[in-house]
């Protein structure tokens, strides 16, 4: 195992067993970083200094023979959202950066530090999360390590970046139209974004408080598994953080797909993308035995709406912003939130009302079948700067067209595992495993069957 | 366009932008116009799916339920 390009299970085995340190480990992560960052720019703050006390902290509690924690050692980086102790939360913006510095850290950030997991810095991301392409005018383009000259993907594209390049095994971010699968997909990598109200979002910066979630990113799904385990549990400061008990997912991967009643989305995933993109699906269909087509009732209406509450309530939140500070706004972002700010009441409470009535049909759909499988993106990673996407004889905005099939599923909070699909001369492609809510065990098995096959992969990119 | 959709968002832009108070820079109003007309015809596919009074919960405090 290369040390800062081990999983972040590896990485904990060998810290914890004592065969490496985690000052070693951290060594090595720096290194990596220091190689690559330069071009793929996937990190915007470095938290060293903490990083090598936590280190020299675990290596004490080692010698001393106290347990040091399940993800002893292991280095991660989250989405510059998160609350940070003691820096800005500057959420991809300018004007952000003129915040007090936080105070404490982000409850997510806190718990995997309590499990031993090293804060190695903050990563570049949209503008206040509104982005599905990775670019960030105030911050600079973060680039895809599988081909500097194409999109990471966003909003979390530092997220996607850092663990794709193998400067860190696991990262945070967070996904309220697909800013978590976006990434994942086109930087080839795992991602889960978990049920809606499950993670905790307290201590991070908001974008639409209707829709976001926060999850993991990692380049195995046991990554994915073991930090979600840790993560999980109420938090009182976040309203929507429901009281489920602990899922404990990580015990399960191994039980593999059978038995699962699984089938691939039809009619409106099966429109609107590249050929490339249903051939992934139809890999890891035929690798899964599933024949089955469901169809996913006014997905395109689903994707409206969410569409609607996104543009609204992030419009409301940063209105202030809106009226003083415009001009320091991400030229990409600013026309679309003072549109929102614009939009009437009556239809956002329509989407609002629409979104119950969708969410109660998927449900009803989830009563025969445990997992659906679909596209995550349209497209592989475009190249930076490109505005527009051709499908066929059809010409399309870019932009928008990235979250086309992740958006009808967080508008109703489904959990969904991305799996990477590696292609020979091209770039990977994503796949979603969406699962019924509160069951990221099944999408997490499913997805871990899957690596087992060999069918998806997430190597550490070898082009940086 | 849906009937809910006020037609003339030129006008709408201006009458909405004072009613928030949020003024819109000149140098920045061409694109706001064309982003809110690309709202108006997304919201028409929601505005125009027809719900009964007994589908009037909205989703705005929102929990996933569990299959039975």
């Amino acid at each position: 195992m290369t040390l800062a390009q081990g999983s972040a299970a590896e990485i904990a085995a060998s810290v914890r067993s004592g065969s490496v340190s985690a000052g070693d480990v951290l060594a090595a992560t720096k290194a990596r970083i220091e190689n690559v960052d330069g071009t793929v720019k996937a990190f915007t703050d470095l938290t060293l200094e903490r990083a090598e006390k936590q280190a020299q902290e675990i290596d004490a509690a080692i010698a001393a023979g106290r347990d040091p924690g399940p993800l002893a050692g292991v280095p991660f980086a989250v989405k510059n959202l998160f609350d940070i102790k003691g820096l800005p939360t500057r959420a991809g913006s300018k004007i952000n950066r003129d915040r007090a510095p936080a105070i404490e850290d982000a409850v997510l950030i806190r718990r995997l530090t309590k499990a031993g997991a090293v804060l190695i810095g903050g990563l570049n991301m949209g503008e206040y999360a509104y982005d599905f392409t990775g670019e960030n005018v105030h911050d600079g383009i973060c680039r895809n390590p599988r081909n500097t000259d194409h999109m990471s993907g966003g909003s979390s594209s530092g997220s996607g970046a850092a663990v794709a390049a193998g400067m860190v095994p696991l990262a945070l971010g967070s996904d309220t139209n697909g800013s978590i699968r976006v990434p994942s997909a086109l930087c080839g990598i795992f991602g889960l974004k978990p049920t809606y109200g499950r993670l905790p979002r307290s201590g991070t910066f908001p974008f639409c408080d209707s829709l976001d979630h926060l999850g993991p990113l990692a380049r195995s799904v046991r990554d994915l598994a073991i930090s979600f385990d840790v993560m999980q549990g109420h938090d009182p400061h976040d309203a929507a953080c429901a009281r489920k008990p602990v899922l404990e997912t990580a015990i399960t991967l191994d039980v593999g797909a059978n038995g699962l009643r699984m089938a691939v989305a039809g009619d409106y995933f099966n429109r609107g993308a590249r050929p490339e993109a249903l051939e992934a699906v139809a890999k890891v269909a035929a690798a899964l035995s599933v024949t089955r087509e469901v169809v996913i009732p006014e997905a395109a209406r689903g994707r409206a709406a969410a569409f609607v509450i996104t543009t609204s309530e992030s419009s409301a939140l940063h209105i202030d912003r809106l009226r003083t500070r415009a001009a320091d706004f991400d030229p990409d972002t600013r026309y679309r939130f003072l549109s929102g700010a614009l939009v009437p009441a009556t239809w956002y409470i329509k989407a609002q009302r629409f979104r119950r009535w969708y969410h109660d049909q998927v449900l009803a759909l989830f009563k025969d079948v445990d997992i659906i499988l679909a596209p995550a993106t349209p497209c592989a990673a475009p190249q930076v700067g490109e505005k527009f996407l051709t499908l066929g004889e059809e010409t399309v905005s870019l932009r928008p067209n990235l979250g086309l099939f992740t958006q009808p599923i967080s508008c109703i909070g489904f959990p969904v595992v991305v799996v990477p699909v590696q292609r020979e001369g091209a770039l990977p492609l994503g796949v979603q495993i969406i699962a019924a809510p509160w069951r990221e065990d099944l999408a997490l098995r499913v997805a871990a069957e899957l690596q087992r096959l060999g069918v998806a992969t997430a190597p550490v990119a070898t082009g940086v | 366009m849906n009937m809910a959709v006020p037609v003339d968002l030129d006008a709408y832009l201006d009458a909405a932008s004072a009613i928030v108070a949020l003024p819109i820079a000149p140098e920045y109003r061409a694109e706001v116009l064309a982003n809110l007309q690309r709202t108006a015809a997304i919201a028409a596919a929601v505005l125009e799916f027809p719900m009964s009074d007994e589908e009037a919960e909205a989703a705005s405090v929102f929990c996933p339920g569990e299959i039975e």
